[in-house]
């Protein structure tokens, strides 16, 4: 059983890492498969000062899940079973708190996601992410 | 029929990466691993002017022989059907040229070759390939 971790955002990159996952499923056969999207945390100062709330916004769950949806749709399509979970933080920090809570042995990830430079090889979230875990990460162009 | 390549140098992290890709192969028939190591080339003039090309091509092939011995080890004791390939030239490169050419699916490699300097997330090796190549780079620490 191998336990892999997907952070999705909607972009082709993330949908790139999403076929990837979905190839490596089928050829497995034992493997479980985690979606992530991270939502924005409402505000910085939110985020510094206030306690960590409990659950994710209403908002941000369906914005998240807004976001996933091409992810989903792959994954479906596919006939591959995942589970799709929403958390609303810093991407990088909450993609590596989030793969060590759950004790995933693979991230695949997009290396370009939405909104960061065209022509960095790797993202900056991914190479956050790299540096936060200790568990294998593949790079999807 | 799944090619993957696994440059390795004889590090702890390149002995992970080979522990990793058997997990991604997962037993399935016709997967093919291409194990590669890389020398830098020696400049005969560094040494002696009394080098001939035969030695260095020795010592080439010797360092490249001891840089695999240990992950050829755990992939014989794997179902994994491997080929060995020993190269000189800049690492980086060279692995990504040998991808290119052989047409593989992806790439597993450790994060931390024995050139590197440890602090460094990322070695500039992989930090390299990961650039000069469009197939799935899996990184391992």
């Amino acid at each position: 059983m191998l336990r892999m971790l997907v952070p999705v955002d909607g972009s082709a990159n993330s949908d790139r890492a999403v076929k990837y996952v979905i190839d490596l499923a089928k050829r497995l056969k034992s493997t479980e498969v985690l979606a992530l999207n991270v939502q924005p945390a409402v505000s910085y100062v939110e985020l510094m000062l206030g306690p960590k709330p409990s659950a994710v916004a209403p908002e941000s769950e369906r914005a998240g899940r807004d976001a996933a949806r091409s992810a989903c749709a792959l994954l479906e399509d596919a006939g591959v079973a995942y589970t799709l979970q929403v958390e609303q933080g810093q991407p990088a920090e909450t993609i590596g708190a989030f793969a060590k809570l759950r004790n995933c042995e693979l991230i695949v990830m997009g290396t370009r996601g939405m909104g960061l430079i065209k022509t960095l090889a790797v993202g900056s979230v991914a190479t956050k992410v790299i540096h936060l875990v200790d568990v294998p990460v593949t790079l999807v162009k | 029929m799944q090619q993957l390549l696994l440059p390795v140098d004889g590090s702890p992290s390149a002995l992970r990466a080979t522990k990793f890709l058997i997990r991604l192969i997962g037993g399935q028939p016709g997967a093919q691993v291409l194990l590669l190591n890389v020398q830098p080339a020696i400049m005969v003039k560094e040494i002696s002017v009394n080098v001939t090309i035969e030695m260095t091509n020795q010592m080439h092939e010797q360092a490249g022989r001891d840089a695999i011995s240990g992950a050829r080890e755990v992939l014989d004791a794997s179902a994994a059907s491997c080929t060995e390939h020993l190269l000189v030239g800049d690492p980086a490169e060279t692995i990504a040229r040998f991808a290119k050419e052989e047409g593989v699916d992806g790439i597993v490699m450790g994060t931390r070759g024995l050139g590197s300097i440890k602090s460094l997330v990322l070695g500039s090796v992989a930090t390299k390939v990961i650039h000069l190549v469009d197939v799935p780079v899996t990184l391992v620490k």
